[in-house]
């Protein structure tokens, strides 16, 4: 894999872990609640901002590079 | 370095010290409780909250240090502005309601009430160090920078910047902090976009900027594990892992500036606008000099020098796109990033003194007038050593690096023991001591024994590992907490109330005194208000607002001026006391009207916050 690639699946995949892991432990403990308006809006805003960074680093180095 | 200031440019750095520091005293003149002095009496909208924020998080230092990896590495060096967001379900599910709804004031008092005296003691040593060592750090590369631009004696420079930034943080506390680190962090981000435009335009356009990079220099991520000086497994662990936790739920100011927000939800707003949007502007800003030096270079009808030292990029690049008076800006920017955060961990170091020294052991049970003059001593105090701290750092190198190599090693143990303090019932009060003596004792043997880490560096082929000591410290840390932790006792789970992601809702209802209910949340109305005769922060609203609002006596309620741009600088929380029929009117006291800053005849904002 070209070493740009591996830095950014690293950092996605790693760090994607932390990032899931606190999620998926807010929802269990019932703190993040996707039935409540709230809960919902809070869960859309995590994961859009997650893909916001990956689409937007993916699409740069995809452009970069080509 | 060759550097032309022109009288113009003096003249506009007088102007910003003047307006800063009659912007911080006019905002903070009605600081009158120990509670407005850390945290503004938790009244300010997200806006004002994120842009105060990234002033914070731009150290002096940052233009230099960003432009010199922008000009070695590329377009990278926004990578540790950009790598946040992996963190920020910790902050934004668990630590800041955690710290708001339990009313923790401060670092140390949160490890105190999670898990004993023992554990609040070493990690107020660790947080005082920390703080105090930072200020001087910042005061100190300030002075060096300033000093190569306009000739300003390093200890002149100092004294009048820290003294400047003293002046209105003594006076208004947190309010004056805020509000001098927004105009702050208008300026500097300004300043930075501001090279790059200027940069861009001697260039001949962005076509010819960005051709004239090197492909590595246009991706977003460094090379994977090498060059050892800079690349995206050690900035991955070191910054978007233990750096970010780090400074987002263990540094005292920070800690300060999101409880000064009016509602979690307006705190979790902040925190969403600062990282999607201001971090990648601000990394624009303080890294951009770097590439344009670097586009530049093969251009021969620019005499740029070809062999310059990286760390005078930035003063270099300034002066020589910039015209007089825009070059002024650039360095009141300098002088901006600095006060911006020398202010916040002034207020922290006074914070944290007052609650967990001056309050919980040598004079507890005081008014809080008492308490107040007791901050600003702490406040000049705090000043001074980090003034006194720069000499040692000037003159024994050897400080200088051992503060840093202190940092690097103090930070993943207290991460450590934050986020699964946190997140983790199971976890004992002996483990996290032993996590915070031990880790720190094996990440310091690193420093000696930089092959300790070298099975964990991800094949980085240096030979000290700075970067990679971060994971080192978290594994070391990690191991040791659950270790301890399944041999220890834990605390029982009454004790814990409210200090760990499980028993957030405990926290929240101890917070509102009952039940708390969602609906209504987010609906404002505008009212009119009228005067009676009711108890402080209380106030009456009528069966139509109660009805829009879903409100019932005794919710949280806040009342602000309805023009938004006041950002929450005339407001007050009070609870919903009895319900009248006077549409459109919200009832309260004249000593309530005064405590929130709100002139009567002006329309006021009402919402339920909880």
């Amino acid at each position: 894999m070209p070493e740009h690639w591996l830095s950014f699946v690293y950092q996605y995949v790693v760090g994607g872990f932390f990032f899931f892991f606190i999620i998926f432990a807010a929802i269990r403990t019932k703190v993040l609640v996707l039935q409540s308006k709230e809960g919902k809006r809070t869960f859309i805003m995590l994961i859009g901002g997650f893909l916001y960074f990956f689409i937007g680093h993916a699409l740069w180095i995809y452009f970069v590079t080509k | 370095m060759n550097i032309n200031v022109h009288f113009a440019d003096y003249i506009v750095i007088a102007i910003y010290f003047i307006g800063i520091v009659a912007c911080g005293l006019w905002f903070g003149r009605n600081t009158k409780s120990t509670h407005e002095f850390f945290f503004s009496s938790q009244r300010f909208s997200w806006w004002l909250v994120a842009i105060s924020c990234v002033a914070t998080l731009i150290g002096s230092y940052s233009f230099i240090m960003y432009s010199e990896i922008g000009y070695q590495a590329g377009i990278s060096s926004i990578m540790c502005y950009t790598n946040d967001w992996y963190i920020i379900p910790l902050f934004i599910l668990v630590w800041l309601p955690i710290i708001y709804y339990s009313r923790v004031a401060s670092i140390p008092e949160y490890f105190a009430r999670r898990f004993d005296e023992k554990t609040r003691t070493a990690v107020l040593c660790i947080i005082l160090v920390y703080l105090i060592g930072y200020i001087g750090q910042n005061l100190y590369t300030m002075g060096v920078a300033v000093r190569g631009i306009l000739g300003v004696d390093l200890y002149i420079c100092v004294v009048v910047v820290a003294i400047v930034s003293l002046l209105y943080m003594y006076h208004g506390g947190q309010t004056s902090v805020i509000m001098a680190d927004f105009g702050q962090g208008l300026i500097l981000v300004g300043a930075g976009l501001t090279i790059f435009v200027f940069g861009v335009i001697k260039l001949g356009g962005l076509d010819v900027f960005w051709n004239n990079l090197p492909v590595s220099h246009k991706l977003p991520f460094a090379g994977f594990n090498s060059p050892s000086e800079y690349h995206t497994v050690g900035t991955f662990w070191s910054d978007a892992i233990t750096g970010s936790i780090a400074f987002y739920c263990m540094n005292q100011a920070m800690l300060m500036r999101f409880m000064s927000a009016k509602s979690v939800r307006e705190g979790k707003k902040s925190i969403t606008i600062v990282v999607l949007l201001l971090m990648p502007i601000a990394a624009i800003a303080v890294s951009s000099a770097g590439w344009i030096y670097k586009a530049m270079m093969p251009v021969a009808d620019l005499s740029i020098a070809k062999n310059i030292e990286p760390k005078n990029i930035f003063v270099t690049l300034s002066n020589f796109v910039c015209p007089p008076g825009v070059f002024g800006f650039v360095i009141a920017a300098l002088i901006a990033a600095l006060m911006s955060t020398v202010d916040a961990l002034i207020n922290a170091v006074s914070a944290v003194a007052v609650n967990d020294i001056w309050r919980a052991k040598i004079r507890p049970g005081k008014p809080d007038e008492y308490y107040l003059k007791i901050a600003r001593n702490f406040a000049i105090v705090a000043t001074v050593l980090g003034i006194m701290l720069v000499p040692m750092f000037a003159q024994f190198k050897n400080i200088f690096q051992g503060f840093s190599h202190f940092t690097s090693v103090v930070t993943p143990p207290m991460v450590v023991v934050i986020a699964l303090g946190a997140i983790w019932k199971r976890f004992t009060p002996c483990a996290a001591f032993y996590t915070l003596v031990v880790g720190f004792s094996l990440s310091c043997l690193s420093l000696w024994f930089p092959a300790l880490v070298r099975p964990l560096a991800h094949g980085e082929q240096g030979s000290e590992f700075s970067y990679m000591r971060s994971l080192f410290g978290f594994v070391v840390s990690l191991t040791i907490a659950v270790v301890v932790s399944l041999f220890t006792k834990p605390k029982e789970e009454k004790e814990i109330s409210g200090l760990v992601l499980a028993t957030i809702p405990e926290a929240q209802k101890a917070f509102k005194g009952s039940e708390p209910s969602e609906e209504g949340i987010g609906i404002k109305i505008q009212a009119q208000l009228e005067i009676t005769d009711m108890e402080l922060n209380i106030i009456s609203i009528s069966e139509e607002m109660a009805r829009t609002l879903y409100a019932k006596e005794g919710d949280l309620m806040y009342v602000s001026d309805a023009r938004a741009w006041t950002g929450g600088l005339k407001s007050i929380h009070v609870k919903a006391g009895k319900i009248h029929n006077k549409p459109g009117i919200v009832m309260m006291s004249q000593k309530t009207l005064e405590s929130g800053n709100l002139d009567l005849e002006k329309p006021v904002t009402l919402e339920k916050i909880m």
